[in-house]
């Protein structure tokens, strides 16, 4: 007869499955349909381009995302930029949300700027932020495009544009190295739709994740 | 009852001390001498965000590490101290731990501390308010008349000696209209600064938001001349005040900085009314400069700027250990007109230390500010036509001390944390960064605070959070019936509202939905009783 492994090692598959991966610097979801469709998730040192319409559920996942990096074994510090209040939403951040995702708020800054990239670009030359998300940023520029993609490659940090637009092949960031349109699908069991623009397979179109509704 | 973490941040300290007050200045750079050399009061506004990092360095809150920081600043010499939201609130309740002989320090809002401002006396009352009539009378306080006010004290003292008041507890809910009516409209001003706020209307910050909630914390400096602060226009405080400790400052003994003295000059948080009488260092370094030839573009004003920062840097005026937190511009067009560019750092900055990357940090900061007072400038003047600069001259407005014997409880000496270097980071940039830290409250609007803090257990009410959306407006926005037709509903949770607070029992509970709009939006919704409905977010 058989005896049972050692507590310390009855668990150690689950503890890998849910382990965040940091193999090869890529940085994941914890979502595994989305990780898969992302190669093991977002690698440090690239940009991304994220069309998600507000209220469409697109930015929940990207949020999960910085749970993951926000906490350990990352703990990196993340920097979300968003539009000012009163130029195209009267909407602000809701911290309990966030944290209630898992977003660990000490390792988080918010800053909100019509020219995100001019007014903050101390802490994009700086090292430190590792995260940085656009939230529908109400002017970038092709050059500031080009400046954002060269910093994420220089400082191995993640770029993340979120646009409030469907993303198309007609117009977009050149920069990006993945772009793809995301909406959330489903009323009570909610899943997600992805549709790859750029820089993914078109496979995965949907996929199921049990998150809270924030 | 407040927890510690929720203590709110002490905009003001009154405290009284023995011996040398310049020592306060390691905690803000805007003092006042309320009596003598005994009293002052401290304007922690322009330094919280500095202070709040450093505590969340030390593993407190920031009003946590105020308190730990006083006694250790001034040691045997801290006879009480007394924070509140509001000076004169600060001011009455050291007078009331005064008059229980009561030392340590004590906040408006805690327990002890509502116990004793409970127990003060009129004759306490009544003393604060005539040291508070000396300042508007130094001041040149329009509509106060101090023969007519000290008629009016007596009438106070001889009405409340009449009905057997003996302390202004007694007169709890009493309305200030009321006692303007009876006593003047100075006696109603103070009774209204010491009668407890709505707390609907107390800024959860515990500092005044910036109107624009997006807009960063300390404005980025572009005043203008015609609204800069009118500064040195100098006000000694007559004998009376200090009870003819001095009129005139002595170089603190101890510090070894500049000789001070009190002028006439609105505190940064600016309580209307308030007779602030700063005490400022009587002279500052300051650094002239006249050009050659009119310029008027920022690349080529920069580094002529750097040459007056690095003469500044070593000005004998100052002292190494002291940071700047505010620079003043002071540029001279070629039409002799000035303007007055503001230079206000988020947090203190070491100049000296900024010099060895060749004033980086400084000279964004001073570019930001050049531009936003340029584009003011212009536009008061209806004209694009760029503005020639004749000379200028750079000053230090605001600085304060910072003590190395601190380092044991910041780690801040030699050490390069993530902290530290956000610091640096923020002071550089043109939009301030913004940090939460939730709170132990079930109403959205009152569940996080803008400002960093050591966090209790909040596990319970972060589950709370779980149903709640990403984004949400502070301001329910109502919905209209065209918008609710053809939406699918999910009810959420059932939150009661705090209707004691806003005195309307009929605003008591939000029925809380998702609602899935016809564009497919997912929007949080709330019914209240009336069944209106209000849209107050948005699902990520």
């Amino acid at each position: 007869m058989r005896a049972d492994p050692p507590n310390s090692m009855k668990f150690n598959h689950l503890r890998r499955a849910s382990a965040p991966v940091r193999t090869a610097k890529r940085l994941s979801f914890g979502i595994p349909a989305l990780d898969e469709a992302f190669g093991g998730g977002l690698s440090l040192g690239t940009v991304i381009e994220w069309g998600v319409r507000p209220g469409r559920g697109g930015r929940r996942l990207i949020v999960e995302l910085l749970a993951r990096a926000t906490s350990a074994p990352w703990k990196l510090w993340c920097l979300w930029i968003g539009p000012p209040h009163g130029a195209t939403t009267t909407l602000g951040i809701y911290p309990p949300a966030w944290s209630a995702a898992g977003v660990d708020l000490t390792r988080m800054r918010f800053a909100a700027s019509e020219h995100p990239v001019e007014d903050l670009k101390p802490a994009l030359v700086d090292p430190l932020f590792k995260v940085v998300v656009l939230d529908a940023p109400l002017r970038l520029t092709s050059d500031e495009a080009a400046y954002l993609a060269r910093e994420a490659r220089r400082l191995q940090r993640i770029v993340i544009l979120l646009r409030d637009r469907e993303l198309d092949d007609a117009r977009g960031n050149v920069w990006a190295k993945i772009r793809v349109n995301c909406r959330r699908e489903g009323w009570l069991a909610p899943g997600y739709r992805l549709e790859p623009v750029r820089g993914l397979s078109p496979r995965l179109t949907r996929f199921r994740a049990s998150l809270d509704p924030c | 009852m407040l927890t510690a973490a929720d203590a709110p941040w002490p905009r003001y300290l009154a405290v009284e001390l023995s011996g040398d007050g310049a020592r306060l200045l390691a905690l803000s750079p805007w003092l006042m001498r309320w009596e003598g050399e005994v009293l002052w009061l401290v304007d922690l506004t322009p330094c919280r965000r500095y202070w709040e990092t450093l505590a969340e360095r030390a593993g407190r809150t920031a009003a946590e590490l105020v308190r730990e920081l006083l006694p250790r600043l001034l040691g045997e010499d801290l006879v009480r101290a007394a924070s509140a939201d509001h000076p004169w609130r600060a001011l009455l309740l050291a007078r009331a731990m005064g008059e229980r002989k009561v030392g340590g320090i004590l906040d408006w809002d805690a327990p002890f501390g509502k116990a004793l401002r409970d127990a003060l006396t009129w004759s306490g009352w009544l003393a604060l308010a005539k040291s508070c009539a000396v300042h508007l009378q130094s001041l040149h306080q329009k509509r106060f008349g101090a023969q007519r006010f000290a008629q009016q004290c007596r009438q106070l003292e001889g009405a409340m000696a009449r009905l057997g008041a003996r302390g202004p507890l007694m007169l709890a809910g009493e309305e200030a209209m009321a006692f303007r009516r009876r006593f003047g409209s100075w006696i109603g001003i103070f009774w209204e600064w010491g009668a407890p706020r709505d707390p609907a209307s107390v800024p959860r910050t515990a500092a005044p938001l910036p109107r624009d909630p997006a807009a960063p914390f300390f404005p980025r400096a572009s005043v203008p001349r015609s609204q800069a602060p009118r500064r040195p226009h100098l006000m000694l405080i007559p004998d009376a005040v200090g009870g003819g400790a001095s009129e005139e400052t002595e170089a603190p003994r101890d510090a070894g900085l500049p000789p001070r003295e009190d002028v006439a000059a609105p505190s940064p948080s600016r309580e209307p009314g308030f007779p602030w009488l700063a005490w400022l260092p009587r002279t500052t370094p300051e650094r002239p400069r006249h050009l050659d030839f009119p310029l008027w573009r920022w690349d080529d004003l920069a580094p002529l700027l750097a040459e007056d920062l690095a003469a500044l840097g070593v000005d004998p005026r100052w002292q190494p250990e002291e940071r700047v937190t505010e620079l003043v511009w002071q540029l001279t067009l070629n039409d002799l007109s000035e303007i007055a560019v503001s230079v206000v750092f988020r947090h203190p900055h070491d100049l000296r230390k900024d010099a060895a990357s060749g004033f980086r940090i400084t000279l964004l900061q001073a570019s930001y500010a050049f531009e936003d007072a340029m584009r003011h400038a212009r536009r008061h003047r209806e004209s694009e036509v760029e503005l020639p600069i004749t000379s200028w001259s750079v000053r230090v407005a605001g600085r304060i001390v910072t003590l190395t014997t601190w380092a044991d409880l910041f780690g801040e000496a030699g050490s390069d944390t993530d902290l530290v270097r956000l610091l640096e980071i923020e002071n550089a940039l043109a939009v301030g960064l913004e940090r939460y830290t939730l709170t132990a409250d079930w109403l959205p609007e009152s569940s996080y605070v803008r400002a960093a803090s050591t966090s209790t257990e909040l596990a319970d009410w972060v589950t709370l959070a779980r149903r709640r959306p990403l984004f949400y407006t502070v301001t329910p926005v109502p919905l209209t019936a065209a918008e609710l037709r053809g939406s699918r509903q999910l009810f959420l949770e059932r939150v009661a509202t705090k209707w004691w607070e806003a005195g309307n029992p009929d605003s008591g509970r939000r029925d809380y939905y998702q609602l899935l709009d016809r564009e497919g939006r997912y929007l949080w919704a709330f019914r209240d009783e009336q069944g209106a409905w209000f849209k107050h977010g948005l699902f990520g």
